[in-house]
């Protein structure tokens, strides 16, 4: 029997997978009110946790992390001008502005609304494009599956960091990580230097761990977090905005989705520079420019719809074709390989029933955040002021046994540390991690492509060539690179999104 | 000279990839047509392009941006290195001790550590903190979820 959206529905509303959510909901949510931690790394530090449960809990509870995240991150950005997520940098603009005019309540309210609205269309059209797109691909044979993972790591490259050449460089590095153990065509040993340890290659959960987990408890303990303002909260009568506020609040969401969601299926496009986009963007279509800085309603709810639309958007491409298109979704690819599944045009087929029960508790997820964020806001807003001297030990400490834990090795765990390390030397000299990672996580799969396509055409690139798909992602590859290339060096905007943006992890 | 430092170490890990690369070429069987890159060829085209970049960022090397954390807004205020530092050796204590002491006691040290180092003070505060956090890890992950974790003789 082929599963359908509607027996998806119905295994959503079970009462594991409502569990597994409303955890997934209330981690991120914590995740995205506390300072310093970000979705990527939670997802990392909690993924060990895949080995033990249930592929679709597993996958159900780091989708929640991961757009609880976005809805957490806006209530310390409104309530004290703290972006818990770096993709609530723009929110602290106008919603904090909000907040010193007495006005908290609605600016949270617009925010909770407007990632709402963003997370169940974002849903419905995963549900409608996903299988059509995984329909197609299921057409693509090597060379297409080349110029399609090609496209994916030039794409994510250039919307990377501040130089193209640094994410070249990581993109590289990951893949040449990724070549680390045995071959799996041939089964020759490379870069294992005779050790028994490394015949099997690195293992993806203490790199991601270390990587995300330890790099990012390293780089923020030697950060002082400050509280700069602690705004008025609100009535609770007066949360949700009324009349002419409520329209134009609602309009802005439906402009940030569209905006967030579009540009969330290319790879690179994370979550706070699709937020930054969507400001400009209702800064642009705005009769009176002047108000934004001011506490503009839509100042708040488009970026909150537009980061919240982009991390839906992003698991199209991650389940129709296998492609992340953020470190946090390169995550969720670990889980879901982890768990034996192979993201991809398969999924939809092969484990129909569990794939439509993950999208349909997309809608349970989103309307238990946005139950979470209105009624329990003072509590997320005291939390967020737990200190950051008792967090970090629990989140090494964490860190270790998740390394540890997938293969109960130590070498796992000074796999972690050394990573620990990249990840901190990495954040600190603002090199970006989002290539490093996808490298690492599609660099088998880039390999086994090329070396198939070439076999196929008995050695002669124009096996490549002769296919149109391909031909036609490695030209908008080429031709995304040096667009971008030209606008970092031309565009003070561009470079500076772009370099704001680099901070999400 | 941080930015050069970084080049060359992306350089030595090209080479390295290079020689590993020249390696497997000469040890594996010629004729090899269906596999026309071959595991050996793939790497020394990676490793020679991580060498190309490493290079390239050696001769031309850009000025170094302000690190991300400074990003958010002005919200964080930059503090010292020798906190990271500390961290960093008190965590490669504990994996060192966790095969020897076992999982419940090098946990509570390394907690001990940490919290200190994290200032959390006074003593008796970082005490407790560090107990109830090494107890609660204990019965989570040791006992409730069953996880194989290193431990003494004396079974914690």
């Amino acid at each position: 029997m082929h599963a359908t959206f509607l027996d998806g529905i119905v295994q959503a509303f079970s009462l594991a997978n409502l569990s597994y959510a409303l955890i997934g909901c209330l981690l991120g949510t914590l995740v995205g009110v506390l300072p310093g931690l970000g979705p990527a790394s939670a997802m990392a530090i909690l993924l060990p946790v895949s080995v033990y449960l249930p592929p679709q809990g597993a996958i159900i509870i780091l989708a929640g992390i991961y757009y609880g995240a976005m809805y957490g991150g806006s209530t310390t950005a409104i309530l004290m001008n703290i972006p818990g997520e770096v993709a609530s940098v723009v929110t602290c603009i106008d919603g904090f502005a909000m907040t010193k005019n007495g006005r908290a309540g609605e600016a949270l309210a617009i925010a909770a609304i407007g990632s709402c609205i963003a997370g169940l269309l974002g849903t419905a059209a995963i549900a409608f494009i996903g299988p059509w797109l995984a329909n197609i691909a299921l057409k693509f044979g090597p060379a297409e599956y080349f110029g399609l993972v090609g496209f994916s790591m030039v794409a994510l490259v250039s919307f990377s960091g501040d130089s193209v050449i640094k994410g070249l460089t990581l993109g590289v590095f990951g893949m040449w990580l990724a070549a680390v153990g045995t071959d799996p065509l041939t089964g020759t040993q490379r870069l294992n230097f005779g050790t028994m340890e490394l015949m099997k290659g690195l293992d993806l959960v203490p790199v991601l761990v270390g990587l995300f987990g330890i790099g990012e408890v390293l780089s923020t303990a030697e950060e002082r977090i400050s509280t700069l303002y602690a705004g008025k909260f609100g009535s609770w009568l007066t949360m949700v905005p009324r009349g002419v506020e409520l329209a134009k609040g609602l309009w802005a969401s439906l402009r940030g989705t569209a905006a967030g969601f579009f540009l969330g299926l290319l790879p690179g496009m994370l979550p706070a520079l699709t937020a930054y986009i969507a400001y400009d963007v209702e800064k642009w279509v705005a009769r009176d420019k002047d108000k934004f800085g001011k506490g503009a309603i839509e100042g708040v709810a488009s970026p909150e719809a537009a980061n919240n639309a982009t991390a839906m958007a992003g698991f199209i491409p991650l389940f129709a074709l296998g492609i992340p298109t953020s470190p946090s979704l390169a995550i969720m690819l670990g889980a879901l390989m982890i768990n034996g599944l192979t993201p991809g045009p398969q999924l939809f087929e092969q484990h129909a029933l569990l794939t439509w029960t993950v999208i349909a508790s997309m809608i349970t997820a989103n309307l238990m955040l946005l139950v979470l964020n209105l009624p329990l806001v003072g509590l997320w807003a005291r939390i967020s002021l737990v200190p950051y001297k008792f967090l970090a030990p629990i989140v090494l400490a964490i860190c270790i046994v998740g390394a540890f834990s997938p293969r109960n090795t130590m070498f796992d765990v000074w796999v972690a540390i050394t990573f620990g390390i990249v990840g901190y030397a990495m954040r600190k000299l603002a090199w970006p991690a989002a290539p490093l990672v996808l490298g690492f996580l599609l660099g088998p799969f880039f390999e086994q492509s090329l070396r198939q396509s070439l076999q196929l055409s008995g050695g002669s690139p124009s096996g490549l060539l002769a296919s149109p798909i391909c031909m036609s992602l490695l030209i908008a590859a080429a031709a995304m690179l040096g667009a971008m290339t030209y606008l970092k060096q031309r565009s003070r905007m561009v470079r500076s999104v772009i370099h704001d943006s680099a901070a999400e992890l | 000279m941080m930015g050069r430092v970084e080049s060359l170490v992306f350089m030595v890990i090209g080479v390295i990839g290079v020689a590993d690369g020249v390696r497997i070429a000469a040890q594996l069987r010629p004729g090899n047509i269906n596999d026309p890159i071959g595991p050996d060829r793939y790497l020394m085209i990676i490793a020679a392009l991580l060498f190309v970049l490493g290079l390239v960022q050696l001769v031309w090397p850009r000025r170094q941006t302000a690190s991300v954390g400074s990003s958010s807004g002005g919200v964080f205020a930059s503090g010292g290195f020798p906190i990271t530092a500390q961290l960093l050796i008190s965590l490669i204590v504990y994996a060192f001790a966790l095969p020897v002491l076992g999982y419940a006691p090098a946990t509570l040290l390394f907690f001990l550590a940490a919290f200190w180092i994290m200032g959390v003070r006074p003593l008796w505060v970082n005490a407790g903190a560090s107990i109830l956090s090494a107890a609660a890890a204990y019965l989570l992950f040791q006992r409730g979820a069953d996880m194989a974790l290193p431990t003494t003789p004396l079974g914690f």
